[in-house]
């Protein structure tokens, strides 16, 4: 049912309303222009639809999109800790590796084929100092830093809600 | 509607659709095209099954020197390796067939230069693969391969592993096309490599060889190589420690190789376990310079004296840390194939023909002889039962307990005075002087000396000797009379060094120790704090007797004095039981300087010759205190009495 309004009261109110009635001299675009055409609704739905479609690949796209980059960054720190340990097995061979070409026995031929001799404590000079050195520290092992109790280091972002980021934004870390 | 209007709509459509075209472009490209890291991510089950292995923990001499560390060794497997051996009999790459696994593994041996038994390999895999099929209706899916074969003294065909070095595997990895050569290239990945991986696994490596051996121990991996699901992870073996701090500190210092899962979700990563058993790290109190010292002495004892073993011991008796020990012979860490023949040597007695000792110092225990003197003289002087000035007159034998005590060649040395009968090493004074003391005090003083008792060192296994007390079967008077001068007693070096640091620590026994520092896996030191034993003896006791022994080698003119340093000391000359031969075991005990003994060593030469009265303690053992003593003195840095009275005083 098509549903007519007009500026004025309702139509026949009034005998002077067949003739002043601006309804009835109105064109016929100036009513559409008050009317929701039909093209117009479906265009309208189609729009609505098409967003809401919109809206849910691009969520889903962005899902797929950072979760596929959640697990690249995943598979790359796995590389890397292959990697460090391939550096750690390095570094543990070659710590044993230098010692054997400094071994005692390898010092004291050497040092015989240069011609030093063995020093007696009679050939030594003493002095007495105030404050003996402090020993040496022992050198770290090399896989000892896989050990340190302190957590990896991640960004906030990776753990922080939007609650919060907002909160850390509106107040920034050591103000008041 | 009109046309503009429809234009605007087709054109609102388009749009909209732009992006959504986009997405499923996106997602086509994540399935069509994928990127590397999303093949692997797609080819990687979820959650990864990783390998985890943690190396043994270091062992470091007390300046930091690495006396035990961790190398890598790489194990090869051949994957879909059933195809490779069915290829076999159709005569490989050669006969224009495709690849059999001889080939496989001559493209092995050509890229990593290890040597290969190329057929026995296959008959040992085929038969195996033969084996699988028969019992489990399985072929051989994964080959781990091995260098050869050979066999067992039964005939029995055993494997030889094959283990390449880092520069074979990255030949290797050349080869395979993961690593650039000398040049920088690349090389295209052989075909025949194709199935081949490595991987990688810690072995314990000792770079000093035998330094310090006795010490150390040996570190070995037990277990088939085959996983085992314990405690929701598969282990892969376990490791055990032989003897010495590897065995003792086995706990702290195992590694392990495991199977765990791990997640690639980076929040989660955190959560992966790393490295499941965290290994501690030792320092010990052995002085790496001291070490090899005492070890040259010790050879050269040996070879002098043309003994079959021997054993030096160096502790401080201030505080019981062992600064050196050595054992002769020694064993070489890195060739474990010997370790039998060498245990043997050590252990081998008239009474025991087939024993194996692995550390001569702590646990072989020995009948000490003279040495053991030093006890029975401070148990009576801390009694009261006799004075330096006592008297006693030798007339080369007497009777305790119905058994007639002699001296050494029976000779005779009248009258002697307490620190005469030290001089001497009077037999006869000494069975008097636990007479005059009596059984019951004599043995409550061995008690507190710890004869007959573990000491407590943290080195396994510790033995301890055997001593005989009132109401034991086989105990009489003159065993009281025996063991006052080391006869019918046994202790070890340990034990008897440790005893007698009481006289040279002011009458307190310290627990000796060889692990000075234990550095936890997240970095924390724990220092081991000395801890006193007990003290068996006065201050004053021990001074005096000090007094005693280093006025006696000074009286004797001693092969162990030291230039410019006063020292004291006992030499020791014991029969080896069943005392039927002439074979003895010489040994000295010694510490210096006298004011403030830093040093005390313990020295003992099993079976010298007995020419040239080799066979005496001080003799044969005595003079490698003398040598040896000045050369530790020189590495600590203690200067010479008259040098540390000058400095002492100012001047």
């Amino acid at each position: 049912m098509r549903r007519e309004c007009g500026a004025g009261g309702e139509p026949g109110q009034s005998g002077m309303a067949t003739q002043s009635n601006p309804l009835q001299k109105l064109s016929p675009n100036k009513i559409r222009a008050y009317k929701q055409a039909p093209w117009r609704e479906q265009t309208r739905l189609l729009a609505i639809g098409l967003a809401a479609i919109f809206g849910l690949m691009a969520m889903l796209g962005l899902f797929i999109f950072t979760g596929a980059q959640a697990a690249e960054a995943g598979l790359r720190v796995q590389s890397l800790i292959r990697e460090r340990d391939r550096l750690l097995r390095r570094l543990e061979s070659q710590e044993s590796d230098l010692t054997q070409k400094q071994s005692e026995d390898w010092m004291r031929n050497r040092a015989k084929e240069l011609g030093f001799v063995p020093v007696g404590a009679k050939d030594l000079d003493f002095l007495s100092v105030a404050q003996e050195p402090p020993p040496t520290p022992v050198p770290v092992s090399p896989t000892s830093f896989l050990y340190s109790g302190q957590e990896i280091a991640l960004a906030p972002a990776y753990r922080e809600t939007l609650l919060e980021w907002l909160l850390g934004f509106i107040r920034p870390k050591g103000g008041k | 509607m009109d046309r503009s209007l429809q234009k605007r709509i087709r054109f609102a459509q388009i749009s909209l659709m732009i992006p959504v075209a986009m997405v499923f472009l996106q997602l086509s490209r994540f399935q069509i095209l994928p990127t590397e890291e999303r093949r692997q991510l797609d080819e990687a089950p979820y959650p990864l099954n990783q390998h985890i292995e943690t190396p043994r923990g270091r062992i470091l001499d007390r300046n930091g020197q690495l006396l035990a560390g961790n190398t890598s060794k790489y194990r090869v497997y051949v994957d879909n390796c059933q195809y490779y051996l069915y290829m076999e009999q159709f005569g490989g790459a050669a006969t224009g067939s495709q690849p059999s696994l001889s080939d496989v593994l001559a493209a092995i041996s050509r890229a990593s230069g290890a040597q290969i038994d190329i057929p026995a390999v296959v008959s040992m895999l085929q038969e195996v693969d033969r084996q699988l099929q028969a019992e489990y209706n399985q072929p051989l899916s994964t080959c781990t391969l091995i260098a050869g074969t050979t066999a067992d003294s039964k005939g029995q065909k055993l494997a030889i592993p094959l283990w390449l070095t880092e520069d074979q595997d990255y030949g290797l990895d050349v080869a395979m096309g993961r690593a650039p050569d000398s040049t920088g290239t690349y090389h295209g990945s052989s075909p025949l490599l194709f199935n081949i991986r490595t991987e990688a696994w810690f072995f314990r490596d000792y770079p000093e060889g035998s330094l310090a051996s006795e010490v150390l121990g040996y570190s070995r991996q037990e277990g088939s190589g085959q996983g085992r699901l314990e405690d929701g992870v598969i282990r892969y073996y376990r490791e055990v420690g032989d003897w010495g701090v590897e065995r003792f500190y086995n706990d702290i210092l195992q590694g392990a190789r495991e199977d765990v899962s791990w997640t690639v979700v980076p929040v989660e990563i955190t959560k992966n376990l790393d490295r499941a058993q965290p290994p501690a790290d030792l320092v010990l109190t052995i002085d790496r310079d001291i070490q090899a010292e005492t070890e040259a002495a010790l050879q050269d004892a040996i070879r002098e004296s043309e003994a079959t073993r021997g054993s030096i011991l160096v502790l401080n008796p201030h505080t019981g840390e062992i600064l050196a020990m050595a054992d002769y012979p020694p064993v070489n860490l890195q060739d474990p194939n010997d370790f039998q023949d060498l245990f043997h040597i050590k252990g081998r007695l008239p009474m025991d023909p087939q024993g194996q000792v692995v550390s001569l110092n702590v646990a072989a225990p020995y009948e000490p002889g003279s040495t053991f003197k030093v006890l029975t003289m401070a148990a009576a002087l801390d009694a009261g039962a006799v004075q330096p000035g006592t008297w006693f007159v030798d007339q080369g034998g007497i009777e305790i307990g119905g058994a007639v005590i002699h001296n050494w060649q029976r000779l005779s040395f009248g009258l002697q005075d307490m620190t005469g009968c030290l001089r001497y090493s009077i037999n006869t004074c000494l069975a008097w002087v636990a007479t005059q003391l009596g059984a019951g005090p004599f043995y409550q003083y061995m008690d507190r000396f710890r004869i007959g008792r573990l000491t407590g060192v943290d080195l396994s296994p510790e033995i301890s000797g055997v001593l005989r007390r009132p109401g034991d079967q086989d105990w009489t008077d003159s065993t009281l009379a025996t063991n006052a001068y080391g006869q019918g007693v046994s202790a070890t070096s340990l034990q008897l060094a440790v005893a007698i640091s009481s006289v040279a620590n002011g009458g307190i026994m310290m627990t000796p120790h060889v692990v000075r520092q234990i550095i936890l896996p997240d970095g924390r030191v724990h220092t081991v704090v000395p801890v006193p034993l007990g003290q068996p003896i006065s201050a004053e006791t021990a001074r005096t007797l000090t007094e005693m022994l280093a006025t006696s080698l000074e009286m004797e003119g001693s092969r162990a004095m030291v230039d410019g340093y006063r020292i004291a000391g006992k030499t020791g000359t014991a029969d080896i039981p069943p005392y039927v031969g002439t074979k003895t075991v010489a040994s000295f005990v010694g510490w210096g300087p006298l004011d403030d003994p830093e040093v005390l060593i313990y020295i003992r030469i099993d079976e010298p010759s007995s020419a040239g009265g080799g066979q005496y303690g001080s003799i044969t053992a005595a003079p490698v205190f003398g040598r040896l003593a000045p050369r530790i003195f020189a590495i600590l840095g203690i200067p010479p009495d008259a040098v540390r009275g000058t400095l002492q005083t100012g001047g």
